[in-house]
């Protein structure tokens, strides 16, 4: 008996041990490719929608500052998922690689086997560690494969002006609809943070 | 309440009816001595799962989905062993009736092998369910009230109920796997819920490998065309929790009902009218044990069925209110969006747009909080009032009423508006300008 003890408290002792000695576990992204292939066997993970280049990734729910305006909490919530829109070459001034600021963009995920929406909104704008990007907390506790829609609008919405006279001016202008960019058989499973 | 009573009993249900298993099967082999096995088991359970709980409640040091893909392969692992072992020893020793033998020599290399697995394996159901339980009480959500609050109560009363259900249930499973004395039937009750458990490990074990995270990059990676079968799997398993409940659940229910069969008739010789009585007594005692289990496992079932449905219901949205429109502007009287209580609105445009938008009047104060029935966050889901409370439909959060106005998270988009003349008024063209999003 007392060697039965021994051993299955050995094994309690080893589980709180090796739970006490984690190391830091930080966190890892997930990316989403456009077609739901393997990300690293994907030709091209991120959308080059000129003049934009265009990634979607998501990683466990983060914290956010003022909490009051910053949606879901993360218990109320499975992912943190973030549009990173960058610039590419382009004729309206911006440098290439520059992050898109003052857009306006909204998402979709719709469910590909019921054709039901499972979750949309607009993202909100923040800052990681890592520089700004467009995210939100999301609600989205059913596994299934899903197509996510990135519905940008043009700063020009949001009253971003350019130069148009000869000596300053860019030639380029933002564009009149909203560019939608989608991610399709996103094969995505409820995770545990 | 209802939230915690339905997700704590599904939480702890599968894996105590489990362990009751084991015990019941442990114990009818090996007498007292099978107690000791799955006692110990639990003890190694619940010490883990209580560090476990406050690392991942006090540190950033616990990366669960690692863990729990390996407690998944684990637990799969010896769930298979401790079916294979037990169906064995059983079988070597199927001639013989164990309950009650307690001596040294009683149980064997394989007793031992079979007890110390059926340990490890309640160890390790518990260090999956129990850290997140063990927290709960610390984490509940009570908008900012603290311990001391009917929020607080409400919900602690929930958790508590739920536990006190299912220890009731597996109690009583107890009794009767003891009052049926039948090793054979908990062996087959108990190796068929394994096969699931099993079943579903794999699968949530799949969930990690097919979401392709770094650190998985030792095994094959996944790829849909390749491994067709894994993503269903993995999605059927992380959708169909409740399914391999009340499947697992449903199983030992077999244990009662067996019991409440056998002893519906007398069983047995007997001698004279007081044997006739003593039999029928026994029986009678083992009809109320049986019946008692199906009873709570009926309310285990209502719980995870009924409960859960109720507390999940779709929110209608209060029907909107009407009001006055004068040229460009439209007009609602103070007195009536006065009394604390959420009020909604809506305008149809000309593209047939229905635009809404909801007025409270804040606590405390003169002022009115006044935005669109929709946010940023959460869309046109809209806002309704539960209580005192104004809550966004479709994530739950409860709003701070004396920030509905300001913009930004999921506080509803703001909408101009000035207070005339004993109304509130509103410009016709804010509201086609929000047309956008409700389109």
């Amino acid at each position: 008996m007392k060697k039965i003890l021994a051993l299955v408290l050995s094994v309690a002792m080893l589980l709180s041990l090796s739970v006490a000695m984690a190391q830091e576990a930080g966190f890892e992204e997930f990316p989403i490719t456009l077609d739901g292939s393997n990300p690293e066997a994907a030709e091209e993970v991120d959308l080059e929608v000129a003049p934009l280049h265009v990634a979607a990734v998501y990683f466990q729910p983060v914290q956010m500052e003022p909490a009051d305006q910053a949606g879901l909490s993360v218990e109320e919530s499975n992912i943190h998922l973030e549009a990173d829109i960058h610039w590419n070459e382009n004729d309206l001034g911006f440098g290439a690689g520059d992050w898109l600021a003052y857009a306006t963009v909204d998402y979709k995920i719709v469910s590909e086997t019921t054709g039901k929406v499972a979750a949309e909104g607009s993202f909100m704008v923040m800052n990681a560690d890592d520089g700004a990007h467009y995210g939100a907390n999301i609600a989205l506790p059913e596994s299934d494969t899903y197509t996510l829609t990135f519905i940008i609008h043009s700063p020009a919405e949001n009253g971003y002006l350019l130069h148009v006279d000869e000596e300053t001016g860019v030639k380029g202008r933002f564009w009149a609809d909203p560019i939608e960019v989608n991610f399709v058989h996103w094969e995505y499973t409820v995770q545990e943070w | 309440m209802l939230k915690y009573l339905e997700t704590v009993t599904e939480d702890m249900l599968m894996a105590s009816v489990l362990i009751c298993l084991f015990w019941s099967m442990c114990r009818l082999a090996f007498g007292r001595k099978g107690d000791r096995f799955i006692l110990i088991g639990m003890i190694a359970g619940v010490v883990s799962s209580a560090v476990m709980a406050w690392m991942k409640n006090t540190t950033s040091k616990i990366a669960t989905n690692q863990w729990n893909f390996f407690i998944f392969l684990a637990t799969m692992i010896l769930t298979i062993l401790f079916g294979i072992f037990s169906a064995i020893f059983a079988r070597k020793h199927r001639q013989l009736t164990f309950y009650g033998s307690d001596t040294e020599a009683g149980i064997g290399t394989g007793g031992w092998i079979v007890g110390i697995t059926g340990a490890l394996l309640t160890a390790l159901l518990l260090f999956y369910e129990l850290p997140d339980v063990l927290a709960y009480p610390v984490n509940f959500e009570t908008a900012g009230k603290g311990f001391l609050s009917m929020e607080y109560f409400s919900r602690l009363a929930g958790f508590l109920l739920a536990l006190l259900l299912v220890w009731l249930y597996v109690r009583f499973l107890y009794r009767c796997a003891m009052a049926l004395d039948s090793t054979k039937t908990v062996l087959a009750v108990m190796n068929a819920a394994l096969l699931f458990n099993a079943f579903r490990c794999f699968g949530l074990a799949l969930s990690k490998w097919t979401a392709r995270p770094r650190w998985l990059s030792w095994m094959p990676p996944y790829s849909s065309s390749r491994y067709p079968w894994a993503f269903p799997l993995a999605k059927f398993t992380t959708n169909g929790t409740l399914f391999f409940v009340l499947v697992i659940v449903g199983l030992s229910l077999i244990i009662p009902l067996i019991l409440f069969l056998r002893n519906i008739r007398i069983r047995g010789e007997y001698a004279n009218p007081a044997q006739h009585r003593k039999l029928k007594s026994v029986s009678r005692s083992r009809r109320r044990i049986a019946l008692a289990a199906a009873f709570f496992f009926t309310l285990c079932l209502l719980n995870l069925t009924v409960v859960r449905a109720y507390n999940n219901r779709e929110v209608e949205l209060s029907p909107p209110e009407t009001y006055e429109i004068r040229g460009e502007e439209i007009f609602i009287p103070m007195e009536q969006v006065s009394d604390g209580n959420l009020h909604r609105f809506e305008y149809i445009t000309d593209n047939n747009v229905n635009v809404r938008w909801i007025i409270v009047r804040k606590p405390g104060a003169g002022s009115y909080g006044v935005g669109l029935d929709a946010c940023d966050v959460c869309g046109t889901a809209g806002y309704y009032q539960r209580g005192e409370q104004v809550v966004c439909k479709r994530c739950d959060v409860v709003m701070n009423i004396n920030t509905i106005g300001f913009k930004g998270g999921c506080n509803p988009i703001p909408l101009n508006y000035r207070i005339d003349g004993g109304s509130i008024i509103f410009q016709m063209s804010d509201i086609l300008a929000a047309e956008r999003e409700f389109k």
